[in-house]
């Protein structure tokens, strides 16, 4: 009973400890006319990769407060951009509406990006 | 019972085999793969496209300039034809806006395949096999649009998307690459500037650049500007993509350097390789002061881009 207990107990510690904000895992668009697929995996630890067709292009780290995300990559020389995260589609897909972002080539092509949740086999 | 078994084995071993034997359809890219390895777009049928992008190379050569028809070379660098599918223009010049444009160009050049392309067309026209995939895919004989058509769309199958590099970030393999590699990354992104050009999926923002290669004597291939006519542009190429470049020496517009260590080398100190450059971008303005370890990573994690398909076996 007490090591049922004890387990139960660093489970509940490992989740409170986990981001859960819906944000992490694995997000994609659908295929563009051309075919191309753009994605991203924002990961537990407040970092995320982006690809196109699976290439991977920028990392960069994350951070959430409220409503709003903040991102710092490499890449577009450091600059940081503030998105606003809109979840519909019973949270399964998602808009980064842009707030502000002086790296104009992320911007441009966050505005007008849908991604939806790529689910685990 | 037996018997039924065996009779269904051996109708699906013919049927299996049939198809691997008879092909009657098939894609606009099999075509282009089909033309892409025939000598018969060249005016002496012995050159092909993959005589210059050979598939070992990642569809590059080995040479610093290539030899085409008769002998004659051109002047420059053969380009990796791999991961051309998001890419904005091609040439070393950005002289062909879509890949269709970029595909009839080396038929017709004269240093490389010297066929004009009505009379490739002919002899397209007078080849039983390419009449019928022509007439099968389109409808109709070949021209030269459905000739550009399908070599285009072969050389967009030419991706690759599975390198060590892929492995550590897409999979989010860590044991996927070495320390060497991860630091080499660092490197590339920040002290060594790589990045400021070699961003995006397939490590090139597209752009035309003067890397300090062009000094209007020796090295007098204007690039950029006998496309545009500007004054501005004297001495700018496209940048390359980095996919596969372990693969696809020499390197550079006119393949100077011939390997990656002279090239890390070049961008460390231009100055100091080519003394008299003329108009060579800002950005390599100031050594960039690498170590040897610095170089070294840097060099590791170039190599980590090449695709597991090129892994020897």
């Amino acid at each position: 009973m007490l090591k049922t207990c004890v387990i139960t107990t660093a489970i509940m510690a490992f989740i409170s400890f986990t981001p859960d904000n819906g944000l992490v895992g694995r997000w994609e668009t659908k295929p563009s006319v051309n075919g191309n697929v753009t994605g991203v995996v924002f990961k537990a630890d407040n970092t995320y990769e982006a690809y196109v067709n699976k290439k991977p292009f920028v990392s960069g780290r994350y951070q959430i407060k409220d409503s709003l995300i903040t991102i710092k990559e490499i890449g577009c020389q450091d600059y940081v951009g503030t998105y606003k995260l809109v979840f519909f589609s019973n949270s399964d897909s998602l808009r980064l509406v842009p707030v502000s972002d002086s790296c104009q080539q992320r911007r441009e092509g966050m505005a007008r990006t849908i991604l939806g949740r790529v689910k685990k086999a | 019972m037996k018997k039924y078994v065996i009779i269904i084995i051996v109708t699906f071993a013919i049927g299996s085999m049939g198809s691997g034997f008879q092909k009657d359809s098939m894609t606009r890219a099999e075509l282009g793969k089909l033309l892409f390895f025939d000598p018969i777009l060249s005016k002496n049928r012995t050159i092909s496209c993959a005589s210059c992008h050979r598939p070992e190379f990642a569809f590059a050569d080995t040479s610093a300039t290539s030899v085409g028809d008769d002998g004659k070379r051109g002047k420059r660098n053969t380009p990796s034809a791999m991961n051309v599918l998001l890419q904005h223009t091609f040439f070393w010049d950005g002289r062909a806006k879509t890949l269709e444009q970029q595909a009839l160009a080396p038929i017709e050049n004269p240093v490389e395949m010297n066929l004009p392309i009505n009379d490739a067309i002919a002899r397209l026209r007078d080849n039983k096999k390419y009449q019928d995939y022509f007439r099968q895919l389109f409808g109709k004989e070949p021209d030269s649009a459905n000739l550009a058509l399908v070599i285009a769309a072969f050389e967009r199958t030419l991706e690759t998307s599975e390198s060590p590099f892929d492995k550590w970030k897409f999979e989010e393999d860590e044991l996927a690459v070495s320390e060497e590699v991860k630091n080499g990354f660092v490197i590339f992104g920040t002290k060594g500037k790589c990045i400021q050009c070699h961003f995006g999926p397939n490590f090139t923002q597209h752009e035309f650049r003067n890397i300090g290669l062009f000094n209007g004597a020796d090295l007098n291939d204007s690039g950029r500007a006998l496309i545009t006519h500007k004054t501005e542009d004297v001495g700018k190429f496209k940048t390359p993509g980095l996919r596969n470049t372990a693969l696809t020496a020499p390197y550079m517009h006119n393949g100077q350097f011939k390997t990656l260590n002279d090239v890390i080398e070049f961008y460390n100190d231009p100055g100091k390789i080519v003394p008299n450059a003329i108009n060579r971008d800002t950005l390599l303005a100031k050594p960039l002061g690498l170590t040897a370890k610095e170089k070294s990573d840097l060099e590791a994690f170039l190599v980590a881009l090449t695709d597991k398909r090129f892994s020897k076996k």
